[in-house]
């Protein structure tokens, strides 16, 4: 069991190492050394984690507690790619601001949390571990102590409490209803039956997660969180805690309230019809690059809440299911990508509306390449990654007929729009903004955002080993 | 029926406790009205049979989470007063209506376990058995311990005053 | 005995320790002098100095900190209960488990006190 808990074990013991280390070196020689302790831990661990994940493995460590499957290994290769690229990143951005060592102890918790979450088959825990990881994120938020961050922090903070408190309540209402918090047992015990105590815990549920996946009308704290954490925070926010969001829908869904799937999958489609729309309408009219790219964050939940729809046809469900898995990680990558870009583009640029990026592909080249590369990838143009994990969606929402294509319809259109205000952005750096001299751009930054477009590339262009990859992972959610 | 007399007994203290809460005119006595309602709680976990649950009320909520909150009240600036905005419209409908559902669905169920397995025992002792179990809980318990760590040492960076240095 | 009933004596000690306030100001009440009010009278009482401030001054941040670790230690001991009921039947490996999470704590304190977070009033590190 031990073994496969290595890459746990790895990130957790740097954890405390560094809560220890905060207290005995100076901040910036702290700080620099925290970032290549954690950096190490974590590579360590994504490598642990990608050896591991070729295998095929289903190993159950703790019998309905937790369950080492190919779901959670596709999860946990997600999350540790991201906090390998954020922390990287970071070491620019925490020297530049002066932060504190914390940040990269409150990065290691999160990602544990995480890990855990990718691995719990049991409420209570995945309950337990979702709240590690946001907890930590909520420092995060506020990280820098200006008034910027202490809004974004505070609103954070009282949305995470409620929804956690929301997600707690259908949780005990499952309980009461099964007698037991493991998922199989709350399967077993509720059937097809749908009584009002598990509609409502369906309801409870789902808000509750709706607003940790910011999807329309539960958004409202995105844009103004992500605008006001530091950037390379709200790479890791959008990319990866929203994943884990996800991940715990997934989980408890189709495990544990497969009997109910008619009435929360009418409720997905609904959220996803508001959240695609609403949130693509709200980005084409933002001025702030980093609201535009949080109001995208909410349009491309929309994108897999569509997917999740889906799971209630008659049609290929590992499809939909892969298809969901499948832009979450393409979505980490590129949207953690672009607020990478905006960090970096920051060592540069004071402002942070999109018209202060006028020039930046000449001022900095690299940022300004790397950012378009996932621009167009979020509007989904083909041979980007976005593009094919939007194309699976499609044709998970096509292949299962009636009104399930009304919705892939939706996204397209959906699409298309989207990519005005991407589009406007490229635009904006290379047609726009008189002479300008180059920039440095910063190194460690700059080696994230290019592995992020490359990762982007790769998976555009040979998307097939990534599709198996996802169909495979999603197939392991629904043997029991 | 001496334990539905119980139980309104103590309900009655909860609701006034919440209410204070609410319409306090100072902040220091809606903390107050908290530690009266979150008391009353814990009562009402004994009644139910769940000890554990009622001492985490005692210890925690109303001994540690109610100093910590008026400890937040004295970190305010005095002058700062309560002031009563008029409430929107849709705020009491809402409420109304949000009344009305949880009651229909206080209506439409018995609250009655589906599953064969009956609701855990809540005494200490029964907790202990299951919390400190490698079989079942005590992954979670230590996962507990570190997320305790963490929002100890996320909140200590925040509230400490930074003296840039 | 179920646990409710076995908390009976704490229920009546409840009682009491309401009613005896309660009746004791009742009392009070009625063998109390005429009211004559006059503002002298409702200033606080502060061994006979005249106060010259509002009691509610905007506190140190110092007194939160130790309010907040307080509350985490709290959380500590509520656990070290079930495991005081029940370490015999586990022996050794429920004490080993206490004592992880303990020691997962107490990396807290070591944090909080090499930040100067129980020091009163210092200059912070």
């Amino acid at each position: 069991m031990l073994a496969e808990l290595l890459p746990e074990i790895l990130l957790i013991g740097a954890a405390l190492l560094l809560v220890l280390l905060q207290g005995f070196c100076g901040r910036d020689a702290c700080a620099k050394l925290s970032g290549y302790i954690s950096l190490a831990a974590c590579g360590g661990a994504l490598l642990l984690v990608s050896l591991h994940s070729g295998a095929g493995v289903e190993r159950v460590l703790i019998p309905e507690i937790i369950k080492l499957d190919a779901f959670s290994l596709f999860f946990k290769l997600l999350f540790l790619t991201l906090s390998f690229l954020v922390i990287l990143g970071s070491l620019d951005a925490v020297k530049r601001y002066r932060m504190g060592g914390e940040y990269y102890t409150m990065l290691l918790f999160t990602t544990f949390g995480m890990l855990i979450a990718s691995m719990a088959v049991d409420l209570a825990v995945l309950y337990i571990a979702v709240e590690l990881a946001t907890i930590s994120t909520f420092a995060l938020a506020a990280f820098r102590k200006d008034r910027q961050g202490a809004e974004a922090g505070v609103k954070y903070f009282v949305i995470g409490a409620l929804s956690s408190a929301l997600v707690l309540f259908g949780i005990s209402l499952l309980y009461g209803i099964a007698g037991s918090t493991s998922l199989t047992a709350i399967a077993e015990a509720l059937g097809s039956s749908s009584g009002p105590v598990a509609s409502l815990a369906v309801v409870f549920l789902i808000a509750g997660f709706g607003y940790k996946i910011a999807a329309v009308p539960f958004h409202m704290w995105a844009p103004d969180t992500y605008q006001g954490a530091p950037s390379t925070v709200t790479a890791f926010l959008a990319g990866a805690t929203k994943k884990m969001a996800f991940l715990a829908l997934m989980r408890i869904f189709i495990v544990a309230l497969p009997g109910l799937v008619e009435s929360w999958a009418m409720l997905f489609a609904v959220l996803a019809v508001l959240t695609m729309t609403v949130g693509n309408l709200v980005a084409l009219v933002q001025s702030n690059i980093k609201r535009m790219l949080a109001y995208s964050s909410v349009a491309q939940a929309g994108y897999v809440l569509v997917a999740f729809a889906v799971l209630s046809s008659k049609a290929d469900l590992t499809l939909a299911a892969g298809a969901a898995l499948l832009h979450m990680f393409v979505h980490a990558i590129m949207k953690g990508g672009a607020f990478l870009a905006v960090a970096a583009a920051g060592s540069a640029i004071a402002g942070r509306d999109i018209s202060d990026f006028a020039g930046l592909g000449r001022r900095m080249p690299v940022t300004a390449f790397t950012l378009s590369i996932f621009l167009l990838s979020l509007a989904g143009i083909p041979f980007f990654a976005g593009f094919v994990s939007k194309f699976l969606i499609l044709m998970a929402s096509v292949s299962a007929g009636g009104a399930y294509i009304a919705l892939g319809v939706l996204l397209v259109i959906n699409s298309v729009i989207s990519l005005y205000y991407y589009a406007k952005v490229i635009r904006v750096m290379y047609f726009e903004g008189g002479e300008v001299h180059r920039a440095e751009e910063p190194v460690m930054l700059v080696a994230a955002l290019v592995v992020s477009a490359i990762i982007v590339l790769y998976v555009g262009i040979f998307p097939e080993s990534a599709i198996q990859l996802a169909k495979s992972s999603a197939a392991s959610l629904f043997t029991p | 029926m001496i334990q539905e007399l119980v139980f309104l007994v103590i309900s009655l203290f909860v609701i006034a406790g919440a209410a204070g809460v609410v319409f306090a005119q100072r902040l220091f006595h809606a903390v107050l009205s908290l530690a009266l309602c979150l008391l009353s709680v814990a009562a009402v976990y004994i009644t139910l049979g769940a000890e554990f649950l009622a001492v985490i009320q005692v210890l925690v909520y109303a001994g540690g989470v109610v100093v910590l909150f008026l400890f937040a009240v004295m970190l305010t600036r005095s002058d700062l007063q309560l002031r009563r905005e008029p409430l929107e419209s849709f705020a009491p409908v809402s409420a109304v209506l949000f009344g009305v559902l949880v009651l229909f669905y206080i209506a439409r169920t018995g609250f009655v376990p589906q599953g064969e397995r009956a609701l855990a025992p809540g005494d200490v002792a029964s907790v202990g058995q299951v919390i400190f179990s490698p079989k079942a809980y005590a992954l979670p318990f230590e996962l507990v311990g570190i997320l305790l760590l963490a929002a100890m040492v996320g909140a200590i960076y925040l509230a400490r005053r930074d003296e840039r240095w | 005995m179920s646990v409710s009933e076995a908390y009976l004596t704490v229920g009546i000690f409840v009682l009491v320790g309401v009613l005896f306030p309660a009746v004791t100001i009742f009392v009070a009440s009625l063998l109390r002098r005429p009211a004559k009010p006059e503002p002298g009278k409702y200033l606080t009482y502060e061994c006979s100095v005249l106060p010259f401030t509002d009691a509610r001054i905007q506190h140190n941040v110092e007194y939160y900190m130790y309010a907040l670790l307080f509350v985490l230690f709290d959380v500590e001991t509520v656990f070290l209960y079930p495991w005081a009921m029940t370490y015999r039947s586990f022996g050794i490996l429920a004490t080993a488990e206490v004592i992880v999470f303990i020691g997962i704590l107490a990396l807290g304190l070591v944090y909080a006190w090499k930040k100067g977070a129980l020091e009163w009033m210092k200059g912070w590190r």
